[in-house]
């Protein structure tokens, strides 16, 4: 059966790209525009990997992020934030939170800058979830 | 007196109208190593003062001429940091007290005796001591605030480029990867012949394009200072011309364009034809952002004047500026439509109303949504009909 990947993005042309990009890899996708309906459809739809990006509107990618690594029915799931952030500046920003929550989020299983490549995409999704 | 060394302060300006007095202090003070001057009667005492500059003043108070307490009041007035020392008969207290008030370090009463004088002395040198310390702290203290400040604004200038660049990069990266993502759909579709991708990597690729020009073009707007090229505006067909050119946008969002046409001629502004359109549009597309967020969203262009100016105005029925979002609504690169938004729009609308002598600012609506209005002065007091009151409830947020 195909696997399901959610694709969380605030911004059209990014879903555009990155749901046709997996569709013709194979891949079944569900996209969503901000971490709440993120949230949601993560739930719903029980994805086998999420591309999340980090700040949009409304609850940012950041929060989500969270959400999915603290809980343990979902920790297990990968996650591939691809966004404009450095990927140094994103493990910063969850070092400090970290640290202000008490919590111990660990690092997401990929991350790529945008604009994300066709072919270091792909590449990722497959060393992810096959 | 005992010898001591050399006192810190060792000028003495030594004033009063008795010779024995003035020969006594000279011989007794000089052997305790202080350099004294002496004087016979007020006036002479101003002179020597004015010249030699003192550190401390032994005055008598009762002299023929300028008498103690005149030479006190005008040497505290031309060197407040002096130190005055009184010399009063006995009998004189209500002098002395009054030699006090008028800030006289201390007083001493004839006969003079040594220790009391050396007391007197000791303590005038203590206080221009710690006067002195003082003195240097506060000048330290001014240097040590004028470093951290200069350093906090230095840090507060770099912070904002650095701001400043990381939110363009942003705004950047997400158009890159618009491009990228065209430029992939094309090929993809060219490749598996499938026209609905190539005609979607096309669009994909104009809108990105026009949203790397937009944001060239803004940036260009924000750095150049422009000189408007005003004439009378009919702010009427502006309302038209603003509905025709987003309508598609708006379509495009599901947000629908009312407009709320004035009777009449309706107000008409002194403006830049083209650059207030251009502001105004930044307005309209930001409400049709707001209203996208909700069903049924719509806009609502109007307008409004009286003799004191004119304005446009853009209603929406979305959500409403939350309270850090109104804070910062005017500062290039705050945004609160994420990726979709550079922050600009705003700031170019602000700066094009400043430059008419206008000013953009904003309410959030009682029931739901915000209002958005572009202030203009009006182009004659006769063109600004009395149509509606322009302030349409007092603005929370202003920017003016």
């Amino acid at each position: 059966m195909a696997k399901r990947v959610l694709v969380v993005d605030d911004e059209m042309d990014v879903r555009t790209f990155i749901s046709t990009l997996l569709d013709s890899n194979g891949y079944k996708v569900v996209v969503a525009e901000n971490g709440e309906q993120g949230w949601q459809k993560f739930q719903e739809k029980e994805p086998d990997l999420i591309t999340l990006d980090v700040m949009m509107p409304k609850e940012s990618g950041i929060k989500m992020y969270r959400d999915i690594k603290t809980n343990p029915n979902f920790a297990s799931v990968p996650v591939l934030v691809i966004s404009g952030l450095a990927r140094k500046t994103f493990l910063h920003s969850q070092k400090v939170l970290d640290k202000f929550k008490g919590q111990s989020v660990p690092e997401p299983e990929g991350y790529i800058e945008k604009p994300p490549e066709p072919d270091e995409l792909m590449g990722e999704v497959k060393r992810l979830i096959g | 007196m005992k010898a001591c060394g050399q006192p810190p302060y060792p000028n003495l300006l030594v004033i009063d109208d008795e010779p024995g007095i003035r020969s006594m202090m000279s011989l007794s003070l000089g052997a305790d190593g202080y350099k004294v001057r002496t004087a016979a009667d007020g006036a002479e005492g101003l002179k020597l003062f004015k010249e030699q500059q003192p550190d401390i003043v032994l005055t008598d108070i009762k002299m023929p001429g300028l008498d103690g307490i005149e030479v006190l009041k005008r040497i505290k007035s031309m060197s407040p940091d002096t130190e005055v020392i009184v010399i009063t008969g006995h009998g004189d207290m209500d002098l002395a007290v009054r030699s006090l008030q008028l800030m006289a370090s201390d007083f001493v009463t004839k006969p003079v005796s040594d220790q009391a004088l050396e007391v007197a002395l000791k303590r005038a040198a203590e206080r221009l001591t710690l006067k002195a310390q003082l003195a240097s702290y506060t000048h330290d203290l001014e240097r040590r605030v004028a470093e951290a400040t200069a350093k906090v604004v230095a840090a507060e200038r770099l912070a904002a480029v650095g701001q400043t660049v990381s939110a363009l990069v942003h705004s950047l990266k997400n158009m890159l990867a618009g491009l990228k993502g065209g430029i992939y759909m094309v090929g993809q579709g060219m490749e598996r012949c499938q026209k609905q991708l190539t005609d979607e990597g096309m669009r994909m690729l104009e809108r990105n394009l026009v949203r790397v020009q937009d944001l060239v073009g803004d940036m260009m707007t924000i750095a150049k200072p422009r000189q408007p090229q005003m004439e009378p505006v009919s702010l009427k067909e502006l309302l038209t011309e603003a509905q025709r050119i987003m309508a598609a946008e708006a379509e495009g969002k599901g947000v629908e364009i009312k407009v709320e046409y004035p009777e009449g001629e309706g107000p008409v502004a002194l403006a830049d034809r083209r650059m207030i359109l251009e502001a105004f549009l930044n307005l309209v597309s930001n409400g049709i952002d707001a209203a996208a967020e909700v069903e049924g969203g719509e806009v609502v262009l109007s307008t409004a004047g009286n003799f004191r100016g004119v304005c446009l105005m853009v209603r929406d029925n979305g959500p409403g500026l939350e309270p850090e979002a109104a804070q910062n609504i005017f500062q290039g690169f705050y945004s609160t439509k994420g990726a979709a938004g550079t922050g600009l729009g705003l700031m170019v609308a602000q700066k094009t109303a400043g430059e008419h002598g206008g000013r953009v600012d904003f309410v959030n609506l009682p029931d739901q949504g915000a209002m958005f209005r572009l202030r203009l002065p009006a182009a004659e007091q006769s063109a600004g009909q009395e149509t509606q009151e322009v302030a349409a409830g007092e603005p929370r947020g202003s920017a003016g």
